[in-house]
């Protein structure tokens, strides 16, 4: 069995359906999962990660809202082709107050500020 | 050696399959379970985990040995079936009390699942080899039919101790067919769990594979003693007692050993079901697990997820499966 994997932890504070969205959606980012392809269905996803049938359809149909997939009746979930939208100046201070967030955490934990820029660099040129 | 010795013999052996069965369970459980309770390496070794494999080992040889001369004493058929459940029953009493003792030992598992984005896979090739055990009995089916008026208008089904028959059955439909019918409704349970095992269970599972096989083995071997009976009773063949109860036991036991030797693989670590949803260490209830196999934590293979709403179906189908016994086997 092998391709893009998906884990998540019971026991960690971020709710479950954030996990399976958050995972899905950086893999969907970075075109690990190319439109066209499908996910496996609800049933065998929520077997394998040992999670409710409502957590994967729910995290599934977040994704669909955000225009990532095709939900269809008894084909499960496709990967959609998905023009960027043009983020509003309010979506863009919302990320911004988030990146100060993590990056005041990362400086208070000593990581040198050139370090995080080149972190962020990087990770931004890596998505396509 | 007389009927009676030889069915006294019989249920000894058969209780002493039962009992040696019981006992290898802790060594057919997972290195890292110890009566259902996730434990430290080594801990089997330890003080703690002697003294619970030494109780437990105990309680079955008590029972065990009240069997053996319950049935030596009375010779009495419905002692020996007591006597030959008494060790399992022992067995799961042990087990849970064990299972109890050793909860303040557990180690917490990570709860964390991991699974690769793929389509779901198709069913190995060798499951669609379940269906012949169910033609087997049609081509039996098809035997009788084509020999109805070979078979007598009464022949013998059971049998006293000194082999003078006692319970007779007339050439009808449910007479003659009563076997096939219930063994095809057995054969096509069973048949319905392996596919079902295969689908319902985690892809991660190092066992699905060679669980679904036993099944379809076990499968086989049901098929092969109800295809079996009718033949015989109605004279068409003549196997010999023996034949008949250890031929199926023997491929059972091999089943079991493939399992086994299974088990004794390298194997990764145990499914880190929730501690709190296994009660006994032998029953797995979870609701919020999809799934509808798990690992099982009492031995090698699966257990159902009684929190799962097609565990029901399970139940429901067997429970069919039983009642119709008593209408088509007269």
């Amino acid at each position: 069995m092998t391709g893009p994997t998906l884990r998540v932890d019971a026991s960690s504070a971020t709710p479950l359906v954030r996990q399976i969205v958050d995972q899905l959606r950086v893999l969907l980012v970075e075109g690990a999962l190319a439109p066209g392809s499908a996910l496996p269905p609800v049933r065998r996803l929520a077997t394998d990660l040992a999670v409710h049938f409502n957590t994967v359809a729910e995290a599934y149909r977040q994704l669909a809202s955000e225009g990532w997939l095709d939900l269809k009746h008894g084909r499960g979930a496709v990967v959609t082709e998905r023009e960027a939208p043009a983020a509003s100046k309010r979506e863009i201070t919302g990320y911004r107050q988030r990146l100060r967030e993590l990056v005041s955490q990362m400086r208070a934990q000593g990581i040198p500020a050139a370090r995080i820029a080149a972190e962020l660099k990087e990770i931004a040129e890596g998505i396509k | 050696m007389t009927p009676r010795l030889a069915l006294t013999l019989i249920a000894v052996l058969a209780q002493l399959v039962v009992t040696v069965a019981t006992l290898a369970l802790p060594n057919m459980t997972h290195r890292d379970l110890l009566f259902g309770v996730p434990v430290p390496q080594g801990f089997r070794a330890s003080e703690p985990g002697r003294h619970a494999l030494r109780i437990y080992r105990t309680w079955i040889a008590i029972p065990t040995v009240i069997g053996l001369a319950g049935i030596a004493w009375w010779h009495n058929p419905l002692i020996n079936i007591v006597a030959i459940f008494l060790p399992a029953a022992a067995s799961v009493a042990g087990f849970v009390l064990q299972n109890r003792h050793l909860k303040p030992y557990a180690v917490e598992l990570p709860q964390v699942h991991r699974t690769a984005l793929v389509a779901e896979e198709p069913l190995p090739w060798f499951v669609w080899l379940g269906l012949l055990p169910l033609l087997l009995l049609a081509g039996v089916a098809t035997f009788l039919h084509q020999h109805w008026n070979q078979i007598p208008l009464r022949y013998p089904v059971h049998f006293d101790l000194n082999g003078n028959p006692n319970r007779w059955a007339d050439r009808t439909i449910r007479g003659v067919y009563g076997p096939l019918i219930f063994g095809g409704e057995l054969t096509l349970l069973l048949f319905a769990f392996a596919i079902a095992g295969w689908y319902g269970s985690r892809r991660s599972e190092p066992l699905r594979k060679p669980m679904v096989a036993v099944m379809l083995v076990v499968e086989l071997t049901v098929a092969i003693m109800f295809g079996e009976i009718p033949l015989q009773v109605t004279g068409f063949i003549h196997v010999p007692l023996l034949v008949m109860v250890f031929g199926p036991l023997l491929l059972a036991i091999g089943a079991i050993g493939y399992a086994i030797r299974q088990s004794n693989q390298p194997r990764g670590p145990i499914d880190p079901t929730p501690e709190e949803c296994w009660k006994g260490g032998i029953i797995y209830y979870n609701p919020n697990d999809a799934a509808l196999f798990v690992q099982r934590r009492d031995g090698v293979g699966y257990t159902i997820n009684m929190a799962n709403r097609w565990s029901w179906m399970i139940y429901v189908g067997l429970v069919l499966v039983l009642a119709t016994g008593p209408i088509v086997l007269h």
